[in-house]
């Protein structure tokens, strides 16, 4: 009747013990490190003054960020801000965003400081449409597929996630796949999110899950269009900022 | 059978209506191990674009149920960690379960990738990249890249322009090795001409870090295409081209053409003006990548620039009526990794001036007023030829050296004719007329080498800079003057020059300076700086009066003066600062010892002159939040008197105003305190920044005049005095801007001070102040139109212990208005418009109102709107002037000179481009 398709792998198979009990994870503590190029996002925005600010602009900046999960629910949030060399005219924006998230109820709740004023966002979870591809990577130990997603009906979104953690999570707010999110690029922003450790946990305290509080309540279609009206003005370095904090 | 059929349609539309939600079950199953799989994943595709729908995880049986599903096909996908994926296309019956029975799991290391290279003449494989030879491959005349990717075996294009290598996507597009304007890999495909490539390259897009800059390189597997341009290719240009004229006697011209080839820039320029002095505007010159000298203080951590403070070909120094001329040419390249970069530059300048000044300055004294009326013809002719060039060479990550020379050549002529008349209140005391002709040329060289050595420790830096700068000065001057000199309205006595002035110099400067920063803490830094210098000058200022045959040979030892200087300073400075994440601390002092040395060739005695500087600093800054922060800082220097104030270096330029040195003058000390404040919300756009300074002045130097009130000369010297200070504030209020925003702005400030003096021995203190309140208002709506209102109003209050019942306090209203609007037909229109409106004072009887108001109409032409057609009117009233008045209490001066007023002018400009590669 229906026709029975393998779909081959191109990644060369590693030792295989069949025998081995397969490992599930739930309870996990994963950090992330963000990664801006800031050149070649300098470069797209500014093509006429690249040549002249790039050596006072750092090539790239690293910060740190943990996702800690039970399984049902995950928090994300900085760890390590990224380090910058005296003298750079850059300031990392949307650094700083705590995000929690609950996939019982399928809702969030996300705290985003931009600039003078701190906002709490309460909604559902990311519906974003992801293609799967058969193409793998392994990211930190973990062997995950890669899906392309698309973000606000524009823009793409690279992911790479593991069917062995049982979260249906990722960094910022980026969900969805049935796995966990281990690597994330958006090209358009130059940045990418790698795991660079997955600890097993015993236990999760309720209070490393506890998520923020403190912020002026909206969702993401209010906070979308005041940022949107505040700080876009239709110009390419705006456009790029507001998608850096919705995300 | 009509009717069986409408029936049947009507089932299925309710069917589809109320169609009960679907499910879907089953269970996985290890092939190999005959065991059930728990936590696998099932997940349902779309099967027209393979969108996820939905997933679920099997239990710990193995089992699955799938429910709230639509029937219809999907493609189902199943998955376990180290087992073969499992797809296929099922279809879910609506508002039925479907069981779809035990799904078989293979383990991975069961199946075996099959790989197959080909290879023919005009392709090769080297590792893992393949390389196309891109002449083998037949394209029609003047096609794109893109359509060359179609041709090569392996790769297919689609109608996006996405591209397909080797059966896989392609997420990056190179151009040379490097990123071609972004991430977007059709930019390069669809703008480069095939003709201009070499070679295609294919390979895995790499996973390093360095690779992983360009964001698609987080999808592994995927393909890189690089296209290697021939050498012959690597070229593009831009530029600009502009002409305007009234048809009459203003014409101006402006050609740029920036031309570059790989990593080397080539850009000529050349303007002609009538209107202003041709320099290119700031936006222009980054175009062109003329460097701005700026420079960033590693140590200091603020940036600084020397730029050409006393420009004469600058709008800003424009006095009467400019004839200019200029012509640039840079070039600059970067080798080996950047590693080594070289920039040379040319300018020559050209800006001849014809101008007419007014003159209406009063003196006041206790008990009678000084009046002199002048006016003075000039034409000017200046020219200047500057070459720049600068080398930088990295030796490694930590090591730079950079090499800077400058020189310039510059010829100036003038020409002066002026006419003088003083008086005591009415009575009139002498009248004055003089020509002078001055040709004068400057040769200058400047070399400045840098050393910067990093070290392994963070912050730790040493910096060493070696200075040699060589000043040549000549110039030959003719003053006639005859000033009449009368008593009681009757000719008294005439007092009569005619000299030839020749002057010489040459200046020598030699310096060192050595920086070194070393890093207490994270937060504390401790900086170390020494300088050393020495200038070695000469200057020769004769004069020769005619003699009996009308030449000028009778030397005049009056107003002539040779000397050489000999000048060396010693400093050094100790800084600690603390740079924390709010608070910024910087506290630090600096001592200097000067000694200058001066040999009178004249009356061959010798002159010494010891100074010791001190400049202690201390700076505090606050970060409120990022957008915010207050400082305070304190000053203090150390004031030494110049070689002019010191040495009586007689000039007659101008015979009624006669200056004179004075040797006992002492070291001033200055103290300055600041404070500023800034908030800046960026949401709302709304800001607040006020600033607040105050110096006070220790032995401040100023002049004691002498007056004669019979002839109505004035001698003046400097003198040491105290209880000068002066204050200024500024601040401003914004309410928020904004697309489609009222946005207001409010801006209060103030400025004024007290300032002692001396005339004809008696002690007088001015204190002055100017209150400015503006105001404005701004609306814009991106892209269609925008406007601005910004009045403003001050009041000008100055006294005088003098002649404290003297009242030249004003009003004074200005402003500024200006809006644009776009068109239809590709039209846009912008008007702007200068308010300034004097009240008038006791010495100047009119009010003088300044209202320059200027329009523009433009057309644009061509798809890419680079052809631009304007008509341009500039002050339609006819009403601009040059006006300086300055109101000192007991010195008034109004300065009237000649400016461009009214005309109207038609102007044409195109800019023009063509990328690398391009057709």
């Amino acid at each position: 009747m229906s026709k029975r398709i393998y779909i081959s792998l191109f990644i060369l198979a590693v030792s295989f013990t069949a025998k081995a009990q397969q490992i599930f994870l739930d309870k996990v503590s994963i950090d992330f490190a963000k990664t801006v190029s800031i050149w070649p996002l300098m470069k797209e925005i500014e093509p006429q003054w690249f040549e002249q600010v790039k050596d006072h602009m750092p090539k790239e900046t690293v910060s740190y960020f943990n996702f800690t999960s039970d399984g049902k629910q995950s928090l994300y949030k900085r760890t390590k801000e990224a380090e910058m060399p005296r003298g750079m005219w850059w300031q990392p924006f949307a650094d700083e965003n705590v995000i929690y998230n609950d996939y019982t109820a399928g809702t969030t709740t996300s705290q985003k400081p931009v600039f003078e004023e701190t906002f709490l966002i309460q909604d559902s979870l990311s519906t974003i449409k992801w293609k799967l591809t058969p193409d793998t990577r392994i990211i930190a130990g973990f062997e995950c597929r890669k899906a392309i997603g698309i973000l606000y009906d524009t823009v793409a979104v690279f992911a790479f996630y593991t069917d062995e953690i049982m979260v249906n999570g990722g960094p910022e707010s980026i969900t969805g796949l049935p796995g966990m999110i281990l690597g994330v690029g958006i090209p358009r922003l130059h940045t990418t999110w790698f795991a660079t450790r997955v600890q097993a946990l015993n236990t999760v305290t309720p209070k490393a899950l506890t998520p923020a509080s403190k912020g002026k309540k909206t969702n993401k279609t209010e906070f979308l269009n005041l940022l949107d009206k505040a700080l876009s003005r239709g110009e390419a370095w705006g456009k790029k900022m507001v998608l850096a904090f919705v995300i | 059978m009509r009717k069986l059929l409408y029936a049947f349609l009507l089932i299925c539309v309710s069917q589809t209506a109320f169609s009960q939600l679907s499910s879907l079950k089953g269970s996985t199953r290890d092939t190999l191990e005959k065991k059930n799989l728990s936590n696998a994943v099932i997940t349902l595709l779309r099967p027209s674009d393979s969108v996820l729908v939905k997933y679920v995880r099997t239990d710990t049986k193995g089992d699955f149920t799938m429910g709230r599903l639509d029937g219809g096909e999907y493609i189902m996908l199943v998955s376990y960690p180290k087992f073969a994926d499992y797809s296929d296309k099922i279809t879910i019956p609506a508002g039925q379960q479907l069981d779809i029975g035990t799904i078989p799991l293979t383990p991975k290391n069961l199946l075996l990738q099959e790989v197959i290279i080909r290879a023919n003449n005009t392709i090769k494989i080297k590792g893992d990249t393949t390389e196309f030879n891109a002449d083998s491959f037949k394209v029609r005349e003047g096609a794109t890249v893109e359509e060359l990717l179609k041709v090569i075996p392996g790769m297919q294009v689609n109608s996006k322009g996405e591209i397909t290598a080797q059966g896989k996507r392609v997420d990056k597009v190179l151009v040379d090795g490097e990123e071609f304007f972004g991430a977007d890999p059709t930019i390069a495909t669809q703008n480069i001409g095939a003709k201009a490539v070499d070679k295609v390259q294919v390979y895995d897009t790499k996973t390093e870090q360095d690779q992983l800059k360009g964001i698609g390189a987080a999808g592994d597997g995927n393909k890189t295409i690089n296209i290697k341009l021939k050498e012959s290719a690597k070229k593009g240009y831009f530029g600009k081209a502009e002409a305007s004229s009234n048809f009459d006697k203003l014409h101006n011209g402006k050609l740029m053409f920036n031309n570059f080839k790989g990593s080397q820039k080539i850009s000529v320029y050349g303007t002609k003006s009538n209107v202003n002095t041709g320099s290119l505007g700031w936006e222009e010159r980054n175009k062109m990548g003329v460097e701005e000298d700026m420079e960033y203080d590693e140590i200091g951590g603020y940036y600084y620039s020397y730029g050409d403070g006393d420009n004469e070909f600058n709008d800003w120094n424009l006095r009467g009526i400019p004839n200019a001329h200029t012509v640039g040419a840079l070039y600059g390249n970067k080798w080996n990794e950047d590693k080594h970069k070289l920039n040379l530059s040319y300018l020559y300048n050209r800006l001849g001036t014809k101008n007419t000044t007014t003159t209406l300055s009063q003196t006041l004294l206790k008990d009678t007023t000084l009046t002199n009326n002048s006016t003075s013809r000039s034409e000017g002719l200046t020219q200047q030829h500057s070459a720049n060039g600068k080398y930088e060479w990295k030796l490694d990550s930590l090591t730079s050296f950079k090499y800077t020379v400058a020189g310039s050549y510059k010829l100036k002529d003038t020409y002066t004719d002026s006419y003088s008349e003083s008086f005591r209140d009415s009575v009139l005391l002498n009248n004055n007329s003089r020509f002078n002709q001055t040709n004068s040329t400057k040769k200058q060289l400047d070399n400045t080498l840098m050393y910067k050595q990093l070290f392994k420790k963070k912050n730790r830096q040493l910096m060493a800079t070696l200075r040699l700068g060589l000043i040549e000065d000549e110039s030959t001057a003719l003053l006639t003057s005859t000033t009449k000199f009368y008593k009681n309205n009757l000719l008294d006595s005439t007092d009569l020059t005619d000299q030839q002035k020749i002057n010489t110099g040459n200046s020598t400067t030699y310096g060192t300076k050595i920086t070194y920063n070393e890093p207490l803490s994270n937060e504390w830094n401790l900086v170390a700086e020494y300088s050393f210098n020495k200038n070695v000058s000469n200057s020769h200022r004769n004069s020769y009066d005619k003699d009996v045959d009308g030449k000028y040979t009778d030397y005049n030892p009056l107003f002539s003066n040779n000397f050489d200087l000999d000048a060396t300073s010693n400093s050094g400075t100790l800084t600690a600062r603390y740079m924390g994440k709010k608070l910024r601390l910087v506290l630090g002092t600096g001592l200097s010892a000067i000694r200058l040395n001066m040999k009178n060739l004249d009356q061959n005695t010798r002159t010494r002159y010891n100074f010791t500087g001190f400049t202690p600093t201390a700076q505090f800054g606050y970060k409120l939040t990022n957008q915010s922060g207050l400082s305070i800082s304190y000053r203090g220097n150390t004031v030494q008197p110049t070689l002019s104030q010191l040495q009586p270096l007689p000039n007659n330029s101008n015979p009624l105003d006669i200056y004179i040195g004075n040797p006992d003058l002492k070291v001033g000390f200055n103290h300055s305190i600041g404070l500023s404040f800034n908030d800046y919300k960026v949401l709302s756009g709304k800001y607040t920044f006020a600033n607040l300074g105050v110096t006070f002045n220790n032995n401040a130097i100023t002049n004691f005049s002498d007056v004669d009130l019979e002839s109505g000369k004035r001698t003046y010297y400097p003198i040491n005095v105290n209880g000068n200070y002066n204050y200024y504030f500024w601040s401003v209020w914004n309410s928020g801007q904004g697309d489609k925003k009222l946005s207001h702005e409010i801006q209060p400030s103030a400025n004024g001070g007290r300032s002692v003096n001396f005339i004809n021995g008696e002690r007088n203190v001015n204190t002055y102040s100017t209150l400015t309140l503006g105001y404005g208002i701004r609306y814009s709506a991106q892209d269609k139109y925008n406007f601005y209102v910004g009045p403003n109003i001050s009041r000008n209050l100055s006294k005088s212990s003098l002649r404290p019942t003297a009242n030249n306090n004003y009003w004074s209203y200005g402003g500024r208005v200006n809006g644009w609007l776009k068109l239809p037909w590709n039209l846009e229109i912008d008007s702007d418009a200068d308010f300034n409106l004097r009240q008038k004072t006791p010495t100047f009887n009119d009010n003088v109102s300044i209202i320059v108001w200027n329009a523009q109409l433009t057309k644009k032409f061509l798809k890419d709107k680079s052809l631009r057609l304007s008509a341009i009117a500039h002050d339609i009233l006819n009403k601009n002037i040059g006006f300086n008045r300055t109101i000192n209490s007991t010195f008034i001066n109004e300065e009237r000179y000649d400016r461009l007023a009214r005309y109207f002018l038609l102007q044409l400009s195109w800019t023009f481009n063509k990328m690398p590669g391009s057709k």
